[in-house]
């Protein structure tokens, strides 16, 4: 990953060692996304899995939007290790 | 007097009735109107796509940073591609730059898109964002807006220095080469604002404000969404046409 930013690195890289947030990966009708919990039951979208392509022109799923997971099918904990202990392999 | 006094407080106390008009009910009046209570969404012929903060890329960035995801940008633009009902696309960019790879990725898409399209570089579009701004058709730069050109770099530990200064070179090519393609700057005008020094406090390149960008032929002309919406609206039609006399002859 080369970052080609007028952002000092230092700050751009600021918490990297914290760990990433948990996340869970759910299903809502053809849609498989990956949603940080944020509240029970609710969710921030971080990304989509696999989804129509008609899917990514709707704003209600972009990154970032909160989204009720409550009634969908939840399926597996993704990751929940820090991303330096998965960088060095730990 | 006593009573005069008791009774002009009353007077004020209540003050004429205004006669309420009846509240008609939304519902019926949408049911009057359309003949349905559902109010269609209107649906716009133009898709807006947005790159703020960071462009993200490989890996995720700490929480901190406002990113744009390459992996939902890329879907989104083939998606706006193949849509029917998208006639256009408006790239808005308020941009510090970002991962290289992504960037260009976005840029590549951009720029092989058959629909019009067309830029407006509102605030910054920074490092990687300049060869997003110029990967449209037409590009507008808001004249307060700024474009900072500047090498790639890289912190940390160094292993094989001529490996790696030989691939930062590659990779700052890549970049010089898609904004020379896609825009009227020359490679000799773009590599002397990258590598002009005493411009930047912590860093050697060149911050280009608005006028400036159009001055170099980076970008297309000075304006904001008003003049963009024009243009793309403009260039939507010429493409209707087209699609309708193919080779510019009568229609059979």
């Amino acid at each position: 990953m080369t970052l080609y930013t007028t952002v000092p690195l230092e700050l751009v890289l600021e918490g990297w060692s914290a760990g990433q947030e948990t996340m869970i990966e759910i299903e809502q009708g053809a849609v498989r996304m990956l949603v940080a919990p944020v509240a029970p039951g609710i969710g921030k979208i971080v990304r989509l899995l696999s989804a129509p392509l008609e899917a990514y022109l709707l704003s209600s799923l972009e990154p970032g939007r909160l989204i009720c997971y409550g009634a969908a099918e939840q399926r597996t904990i993704v990751d929940s290790t820090p991303i330096s202990a998965g960088e060095w392999g730990l | 007097m006593t009573m005069e006094m008791n009774k002009a407080p009353s007077v004020a106390e209540q003050p004429a009735a205004v006669p309420e008009e009846p509240r008609k009910s939304t519902a019926t009046d949408t049911l009057i109107q359309l003949g349905t209570t559902a109010v269609p969404a209107a649906e716009s012929n133009i898709f807006c796509l947005t790159i703020i903060g960071q462009v993200e890329g490989h890996m995720m960035l700490p929480p901190q940073n406002k990113t744009t995801k390459y992996e939902h940008v890329i879907p989104q633009l083939v998606a706006a591609e193949q849509n029917p009902k998208v006639e256009g696309l408006l790239i808005v960019l308020n941009t510090v730059g970002g991962d290289v790879e992504a960037g260009l990725a976005i840029a590549e898409m951009i720029s092989s898109l058959s629909k019009p399209k067309v830029a407006v570089v509102l605030g910054g579009g920074h490092s990687i964002g300049v060869p997003i701004a110029v990967a449209s058709d037409y590009t507008f730069i808001a004249e307060s807006a700024t474009m900072t050109i500047h090498p790639i770099r890289m912190n940390g530990l160094v292993i094989g220095v001529p490996q790696t200064f030989e691939y930062l070179d590659k990779m700052q090519e890549r970049v010089v080469r898609f904004v020379t393609r896609h825009s009227g700057v020359g490679e000799k005008k773009f590599k002397e604002l990258m590598f002009k020094t005493g411009e930047l406090a912590r860093d050697i390149g060149t911050t280009v404000v608005g006028p400036d960008a159009v001055s170099y032929g980076l970008i297309d002309a000075i304006g904001g969404i008003g003049d963009a919406l024009r243009e793309l609206n403009r260039r939507i039609a010429q493409r209707r046409l087209a699609c309708i006399s193919p080779q510019g002859g009568e229609i059979q």
